[in-house]
């Protein structure tokens, strides 16, 4: 019937040609669109450093001199400890909320679009459903980068200001510049970024987006309550705890263990992450096999979550 | 006009407040399965669970018997384990329903049919309230007795009736219905009123909103005043108020035993817990009459 009606009309209209679209011109406009729709992604980090900066700056203005004197009065080693510690605090705080905004991000991805029906509308583009996954899945990495960027920044600015009060105060700015090496705190963070947060979890991404493409209601009950419930139920069953092991491995990252290997140290100095450096061990990273089978993992959630796509419409 | 009105006003039924409450509640239970389904599929699994573990274990508890004292916690400990993740899953399933909430119906566009109904804003809003501070702890109640009752019936199969004499189940299960309702219901009010503002209020990312800037004002006093104030009263909202100090945290087997209701109803922090629960409702029912579909 409805070839009939158009064979007439589409032998007057010459043929369209579709215009041909690389595949990375179109994964970038995918990823633009994911940016321009989740405003969060880069929001969030943003408005955390900016309010870090508001609080550091009313603690070195309100308290004037004050709690550098304190400072300047301890022991070197423990002086080290005192003043890193609001950088530390600074970037903790920072990639927290970049990780709890990727981990959200991831389970809205696909099933939002779903929801609010605006799926019908990006199917009907010629991209293709992997194209769509790989740039949703790249977002979350994506933003673990740019708030390491912002960490950055963040932590430039607060030395800046910190010297600038402590010369206004009269109290010499060497000792900040001395104890804090920001350049080695930054190598420490990119190494911590790129090997945890970008390549460990990737799986974790990967099941969320996967989780967020299947479920039809309550995506976050359906990421989380499996999880929890196996473990559970095993510990019930056969009062044993592998599951439970393997998850926290799977979060703690294969760093940990390294850590262990000091820990007086790092309890001492009053933060770990100062002493990262000497336990800095790309070649041991790169050789775990739980690193490689994550990714693999990894890479079948994504293929999952963009066959199912094809198939689901609008909830 | 007047005549208009009057016949509006007559041809429409009256339907009494309290019918329209327990209308909307239920549908807030039709729409949201997972509030039901949640509690009852990981009490399933905790009796599949226990089934196995009486099959593989009950040899062992013949052969070898421990002393009473042993016996005690020994017998208990899976009938606290069970009702501790009961409770923790339908925790998950209530933050993330009063989060979705006043949210989900924006986002699908349904609002424009429920606000099309003669149900105020008012009573709409109380409804979604009462899923997470009536109806799931007292679901997850049931839920939790029912699947006790079953490990029970599984453990006297397994173990004989001297499982019996080591279980006080009728405490126990007085100690879990006063943990749930006041806790996870009435000392949580604030949270939950916080929840579901957070969901009426946000255009995207309602979790978000709701947890980034608690997180944001706890960091920001550390490094502004290197003090955590903020913090501490957040702990306190969360885990006290069971005996009143914000020491005691409530973790533990002891959590089940205590039920000083009266002692409970007298703390004034549960008081303003409920004004500040009560600020958040009435601004969310505030954003509900302003905010139209996102």
């Amino acid at each position: 019937m409805n070839t009939q009606s158009s064979t007439p009309e589409s032998s007057a209209i010459p043929p369209i040609v579709p215009v041909v679209i690389s595949p990375v011109r179109l994964l970038y406009w995918s990823i633009q669109r994911e940016l321009w729709e989740n405003r969060s992604i880069y929001i969030a980090p943003l408005a955390a450093a900016s309010f870090l900066l508001v609080g550091f700056l009313i603690g070195i203005i309100a308290l004037p001199g004050h709690r550098m004197a304190t400072v300047l009065s301890l022991p070197p080693a423990k002086q080290q400890a005192a003043i890193a510690l609001p950088y530390e605090i600074a970037e903790g705080l920072i990639m927290a909320t970049a990780f709890f905004v990727g981990l959200y991000y991831c389970l809205d991805a696909l099933h939002g679009e779903r929801r609010d029906r605006s799926i019908l509308f990006w199917k009907s583009l010629p991209v293709s459903d992997l194209t769509t996954v790989l740039s949703k899945a790249s977002v979350p990495f994506l933003l673990i980068l740019l708030s390491f960027a912002i960490t950055v920044a963040t932590q430039f600015i607060m030395l800046l200001l910190s010297s600038a009060v402590t010369l206004g105060s009269g109290l010499s700015a060497a000792v900040v510049w001395r104890q804090l090496s920001l350049s080695r705190l930054w190598l420490m963070l990119l190494y911590h970024v790129v090997t945890v947060h970008v390549l460990w979890y990737a799986p974790l991404y990967g099941w969320l987006l996967l989780v967020s493409a299947w479920a039809r209601r309550a995506a976050f009950l359906w990421a989380v309550l499996p999880l929890l419930a196996i473990g559970f139920v095993e510990k019930i069953a056969f009062n044993t705890t592998h599951f439970a092991h393997w998850l926290a491995y799977r979060f703690s990252g294969p760093e940990a263990f390294n850590f262990s290997a000091s820990p007086g140290v790092s309890a001492e100095a009053g933060g770990m992450s100062m002493n990262m450096i000497t336990s800095l061990n790309p070649g041991k990273f790169f050789s775990t096999p739980g690193l490689w089978i994550g990714l693999a993992v990894a890479a079948a959630f994504l293929y999952a979550a963009a066959r199912l796509r094809r198939y689901r419409g609008p909830i | 006009m007047t005549t208009g009105a009057t016949t509006l006003s007559a041809s429409t039924p009256r339907v009494s407040a309290w019918r329209q409450f327990s209308w909307s509640v239920r549908r807030e239970i039709w729409e949201n399965r997972s509030i039901y389904l949640v509690p009852l599929g990981v009490g399933v699994l905790i009796v599949i669970a226990t089934a196995i573990n009486v099959m593989q274990m009950a040899p062992r508890l013949h052969t070898a018997p421990l002393d009473p004292v042993q016996q005690h916690p020994a017998v208990e400990a899976p009938f606290i384990f069970a009702s501790l993740l009961l409770m923790f899953s339908t925790m998950v399933v209530s933050v993330f329903y009063s989060v979705d909430a006043l949210y989900g119906e924006r986002r699908d566009r349904s609002v424009m049919f429920w606000k099309s109904m003669p149900v105020s804003d008012t009573i709409t809003v109380l409804a979604k309230l009462s899923i997470p501070m009536l109806m799931l702890p007292l679901l997850t109640f049931a839920v939790t007795f029912a699947t006790q009752f079953f490990m029970l019936l599984l453990g006297l199969m397994g173990a004989g009736t001297r499982l019996w004499a080591h279980l006080g189940l009728l405490q126990m299960w007085w100690g879990e219905f006063f943990h749930l309702v006041a806790f996870h219901g009435i000392w949580w009010a604030p949270f939950w009123g916080w929840f579901l503002l957070a969901s009426a209020w946000a255009r995207r990312a309602p979790l978000l909103w709701s947890t980034l800037p608690p997180l944001a004002i706890g960091f920001g006093e550390k490094i502004a005043f290197g003090t955590s104030h903020f913090a501490n009263w957040l702990l306190f909202r969360f885990v006290g108020g069971m005996n009143g100090p914000p020491q005691a945290y409530p973790m533990s087997t002891g959590m089940l035993m205590s039920g000083n209701a009266l002692g409970f109803f007298l703390n004034i922090h549960l008081w303003t817990g409920f004004a500040m629960c009560a600020v958040f409702l009435a601004l969310a029912v505030r954003l509900r009459q302003q905010r139209g579909p996102v």
